[in-house]
């Protein structure tokens, strides 16, 4: 049956790719890339990413865009980092969360209520918020000295897997349980696929696209504050360039532009993809500064990929 | 009521700019307890805007046709290295040049995608962003950057005048003005490019050169990029390699100040103008009042988000 | 018994306008109404009103004999009252299951959605109605007469028991309507009343029990379907005999003169449709048909706006293989688009700039020969009388008619030789209408070819020389001289009548048929 053999193998585009990846290291760098150190690293970055990528695709498929994943991210981690002296743990953790879901209702509100375009909304959002962060930490990095919070970065499950990953393994299923056996994770596809359609529907389309918005930023956040807990402290400018990394994962996750489209389980592989992939080129010794070359090009070649039959 | 209304909020619109420009520089004096309306301020003020304007002169273009340039910061990064790089073999001329050439072709190179694919524009500058920053590593060796030769060559000519130093960035800012306003308000190509923005399936139909017409907008913003590279370190000698991303954000920032229309179809030169002064300004006051440079970044971006949702009342 | 739907002189005024004028009628339960009238007659207006989606400025509404207040899309649904406007309630990327159950999707435990239960039912109304469909394909693998079928389903699973279906039938051919049909007639017996609203009038004539004839926003009539023909229809839908004036240059008047636009076997599709025809110097073609039967692709592909499969286009008998707006009018073709807003004016330039776009488009000089293009633009928008305060307004500020003046003024200079106008007539007020027939008929008497597709076939009657009849992507007839009249015309609208060869050759100068 070819038919269905390609179809299945359209259908996992994303592992066949990620294979090749980890082929060509396994051929080329076995020792570089596949040591204990080296892998935890990748999985703790993918699962940093893959979180980002999958608020970045919730927006997507409403439609949007969110450039201002960096800047929430850094947001997090400085206010946690501002907050633990104060409020323990526990709220180092609450508040930066709320605060985080506050900006993307505000995201949101600009985008539905304002009739802002997306790009402009989030853009103007980031510098308000990177803004907010350097007034924060005016100008510095906050260390962060709380064990337990280090702690998360360096934990693992059976001593291999970082915790990082296991978080993300838990929100990716939770997202995925949603979307499959509630009412909500349709009408998110329906607001992207056809705004027209769910309105008839009587879908409340500005609710749940403030709301998706919303959760976006709380996902940010939870990046921001496991990337806090690996570099140790709060820096504003930590996410810098995770927008752009969110993206690209997004799209090479098969979540479509126009909206409506695409599985965001496969989105958070296309995350993983990235890091094993920056990891490949590091393992080669590519010069660093190529990464924004090949960055560049994966985002315009997977989105030209995509877009080419519309 | 209704006729009143609707003529009250035309003239608005109209004179917005101006409005505008005059509540700012009285907050502006405001603020810095009259420090700033003083002429030599002023003039400081605008050499000051000088970079950042021929950057926003660029952006207004592509927005007022229907697209974005997201790239314009690193593209003003990777010329500054490209300076160094080309001025390496060919001296500052051969630097200059090959800056100039460099980020009109990556410009161009934008267009082409933007023009030739469905591929969104701000996919595709986002993408140049990200390829430009990293050139701008590269071509620098990521080693620091310092061109005195600009500063050298062309202070001496406005030795014997005060504050002489400013009239070089002054002059080419009026002359990026010039021509940007000619070529949106007395040219074809502005018609164009309004046509386009205001709705480019119909600009399509009437026969509009439409690829040609985005090639330009978007190649004359990576000049103009170069141009305020150049300019930058004119006034600033040194720099490190990738600085540069506040120009988009100014340029952004400029364009809404100046009464662009995010979606495309509307906007002048003269408005984006004064959105860069008014820019200068606030940057000026808030200097001479010692806000530290990270609020300004939060504050900029509350004015632009607040622009934006007036524009937006306005239009309903 | 009460009726199910009744309206006591319903209005709906926008502005100026009015769109419904003191309409009434009553609709009895469980029967099917068809509701026919030209473009801009106040159907779609008529329809949303039932559904909720607007409401009237006046005038009373009673369901089941209650008097109603005016209804919301929930309070329309929570009555039971559904629209199914072919298959634009659908979203195309999600199953036939998810569209048919979204906004009404069964729970099971703790709000979770019961996917079993819906894959069921799902299943279970498709085989009511008596079709098989696949409920975990997409929408949009389906042929459009399924589509229509699940957004139908859609409305049932809501408890509707008042259907109004918009359009229903256009660009389904032969089998499909027939299923359509079925389906209907099934709803029909199980007790749901049916408004079936459709331009194909041998399709409503045959469906419907009684049909309600609108014209201008009023009601003009409401006929007994049994009674009733296509002709019939069609004359009570213009309003009079439309007589073709006797000073129109026949067909044959053309046969000695050059050959304008060439069009062998064009086609746009991977299917059997295939076009051919011929415009001469001075001849206006007409081409009609109901919506949706191709007619705006076939001048679309040959102006270079679609990508053709096969066939050419020669203009002044010069093969143009690469095909693009502005190769057509550099040889001298110009098009005038169906939707002026989406592609025909630039609402917020001023008219001058909207006029000379197309010269300024060719210009050589870097400079804007101001002078110039403001006296070039003058002369043209007087030329078709176009209403404005001055050349310099905004295109906004005009009424719709002096809008779509403005698109046609453009193409008003002898470089022009051939134009092509896709539904120029559409919202627009009678004296524009006549104004853009009269610059047509100039430049024909010029010696200048022009193609108008309408549906309004009214305004063709007695403006073209020739008339194409396309429907379902096929010229089903072509109409000569004294033969252009609204029953040879209605005639021919339905669905197939017989699966037509190939390459079906219409030629604007051969002999009639």
């Amino acid at each position: 049956m070819p038919q269905s053999f390609r179809s299945l193998l359209k259908e996992l585009d994303v592992f066949v790719i990620l294979g090749a990846l980890l082929l060509v290291a396994a051929i080329f760098k076995a020792s570089t890339f596949y040591n204990l150190s080296n892998l935890f690293t990748v999985l703790e970055l993918s699962a940093v990413l893959g979180i980002a990528t999958l608020g970045q695709a919730m927006v997507l498929i409403v439609r949007g865009v969110d450039v201002s994943v960096g800047a929430v991210m850094g947001l997090a981690g400085t206010l946690s980092a501002f907050l633990i002296p104060g409020f323990g743990i526990a709220g180092a953790i609450l508040i930066p969360l709320v605060v985080c879901g506050l900006i993307g209702l505000g995201n949101g509100l600009l985008v539905e209520k304002g009739r802002v375009p997306p790009i402009v909304a989030t853009i103007g959002m980031m510098w308000v918020v990177s803004g907010l962060a350097g007034g924060i930490s005016n100008g510095r990095l906050i260390p962060i000295q709380d064990e337990a919070f280090q702690r998360i970065a360096l934990g693992s499950a059976f001593e291999v897997i970082p915790l990082f990953f296991v978080g993300l393994v838990i929100i990716g299923a939770l997202a995925y349980f949603v979307r499959s056996n509630f009412a909500i994770g349709r009408y998110v596809y329906a607001i992207g696929g056809d705004e027209g359609a769910a309105y008839y529907s009587a879908i409340p389309v500005a609710k749940i696209r403030i709301g998706v918005y919303g959760a976006a930023g709380v996902l940010y956040g939870v990046a921001g504050l496991l990337m806090a807990s690996y570099v140790r402290s709060g820096m504003p400018t930590v996410g810098k360039g995770y927008e752009f990394k969110a993206i690209t994962a997004a799209v090479l996750g098969g979540i479509a532009l126009t909206g409506g489209r695409g599985n965001i389980f496969k989105a958070i592989v296309g995350a993983v993809i990235l890091i094993v992939l920056y990891g490949v080129i590091t393992a080669f010794a590519v010069s660093p500064y190529i990464q924004g070359i090949i960055q560049g090009a994966i985002l315009v070649g997977a989105v030209y990929y995509a877009t080419r039959n519309d | 009521m209704q006729l009143a209304m609707t003529k009250a909020t035309a003239s608005l619109q109209r004179y917005n700019q101006l409005f505008l420009l005059v509540a700012v520089l009285a907050i502006a004096t405001f603020v810095s307890h009259g420090v700033f309306i003083r002429p030599t301020n002023l003039i400081l003020v605008i050499a000051s805007a000088a970079a950042f304007g021929l950057v926003s002169f660029g952006q207004a273009l592509v927005v007022i046709g229907g697209g974005f340039d997201l790239a314009v910061g690193s593209l003003v990064a990777m010329s500054i290295s490209a300076i160094v790089f080309f001025r390496a073999d060919y001296g500052i001329v051969g630097g200059t040049v090959g800056a100039l050439a460099a980020a009109t072709i990556a410009g161009l190179i934008s267009g082409l995608f933007v023009s030739r694919t469905k591929i969104p524009p701000f996919i595709v500058t986002l993408g140049m962003l990200s390829v430009a920053d990293s050139m701008s590593w590269i071509l620098a060796a990521g080693q620091p950057i310092t061109v005195p030769e600009y500063d050298d060559a062309i202070s001496p000519l406005f030795d014997g005048f005060p504050l002489g130093q400013n009239i070089f960035p002054i002059i080419i800012l009026i002359a990026g003005f010039v021509v940007t306003s000619l070529l949106l308000h007395r040219s074809k190509w502005g018609r164009y490019i309004y046509a386009i923005g205001d709705n480019e399936a119909a600009a399509k139909i009437a026969g509009v050169p439409v690829m040609r017409t985005k090639l330009l907008c978007y190649g004359l913003s990576g000049f103009l990029c170069a141009l305020g590279a150049i300019i930058y370190l004119y006034q600033n000698i040194s720099a490190t390699p990738g600085e540069g991303a506040d120009y988009l954000l100014l340029s952004f920032a400029a364009t809404i100040l100046g009464g662009v229309y995010m979606y495309g179809g509307e906007g002048t030169i003269p408005g984006v103008l004064v959105g860069v002064i008014c820019l200068a300004s606030i940057t000026s006051a808030l200097t001479i009042a010692g806000v530290p440079p990270s609020i300004y970044q939060g504050v900029l971006g509350i004015i632009v988000l607040a622009v934006v949702l007036f524009q937006a009342r306005l239009r309903k | 018994m009460a009726h199910r739907l009744e309206l006591e002189n319903v209005s709906k005024t926008y502005g100026n306008t009015r769109a419904l004028d003191s309409v009434s009628l009553a609709i009895p339960s469980g029967k099917i109404r068809g509701l026919v009238g030209e473009n801009g007659a106040g159907k779609s207006t008529l329809s949303k009103i039932i559904a909720g989606d607007i409401r009237p400025t006046s005038g009373v509404m009673k369901l089941n004999g209650v008097e109603t207040p005016y209804l919301t899309p929930a309070s329309a649904r929570r009555a039971g009252i559904a629209i199914v406007h072919q298959w634009g309630d659908l979203v195309p990327t999600m199953t036939v299951e998810e569209n048919i159950f979204l906004g009404s999707e069964i729970h099971g435990a703790f709000g979770t959605l019961n996917k079993g239960e819906m894959r069921r039912r799902a299943r279970e109304v498709l085989n009511e109605l008596g079709v098989d469909v696949d409920a975990s394909l997409a929408v949009s693998e389906l042929s459009p007469a399924h589509k229509q079928i699940v957004a139908i389903s859609k409305a049932l699973v809501r408890q509707c028991d008042l259907l109004i279906v918009d359009e229903g039938g256009v660009s389904l051919d032969k089998k499909e309507t027939v299923l359509l049909h079925a389906v209907l007639q099934q709803l029909r017996g199980q007790g749901v009343t049916i408004i079936y609203i459709s331009h194909l009038l041998d399709d409503v004539v045959a469906l419907s029990d009684e049909i309600t004839v609108l014209r201008n926003g009023a009601l003009v009539e409401t006929l007994d379907a049994r009674s009733t023909t296509a002709e019939d229809l069609a004359i009570a839908v213009v309003g009079h005999e439309v007589r073709r004036p006797s000073r129109i240059e026949e067909t044959s008047d053309f046969t000695q003169r050059r050959t304008l636009l060439d069009v062998k076997g064009l086609s746009w599709t991977h299917d059997a449709a295939e076009f051919s025809l011929e415009v001469r110097e001075g001849e206006i073609l007409g081409v009609t048909g109901p919506e949706g039967a191709g007619k705006s692709e076939l001048l679309r592909t040959i102006f270079g706006l679609m990508a053709p499969t096969r066939g050419m286009v020669l203009i002044d008998g010069k093969t143009i293989a690469a095909r693009s707006p502005r190769e057509m009018l550099k040889r001298g073709v110009a098009f005038v688009p169906e939707d002026r807003f989406a592609e025909g004016v630039l609402l917020d330039r001023s008219i001058e700039e909207n006029i000379s776009l197309p010269k300024l488009s060719f210009e050589k000089r870097f400079f804007l020969p101001t002078n110039e293009l403001k006296a070039e633009a003058i002369k043209k928008a007087a030329q078709i009388k176009t209403k404005m305060a001055s050349i310099d307004s905004l295109v906004s500020e005009l009424s719709g008619g002096n809008q779509q003046k403005v698109v046609v003024s453009r193409w008003l200079e002898d470089s022009y030789r051939l134009l092509l106008l896709d539904e120029p007539y559409k919202g627009i007020d009678i004296g524009a209408k006549d104004d853009i027939n009269d610059a047509i008929r100039a430049m024909a008497s010029g010696g200048r070819g022009v193609v108008v597709i309408s549906t309004e076939f009214a305004e063709l009657i007695g403006l073209v020389s020739t008339l194409l009849v396309i429907v379902n992507r096929k010229i089903v007839s072509t109409l000569t001289g004294p033969s252009i009249t609204p029953h040879e015309i209605v005639r021919y609208y339905q669905y197939e009548v017989e699966a037509p060869s190939p390459s079906f050759e219409a030629s604007g100068s051969s002999a009639m048929n």
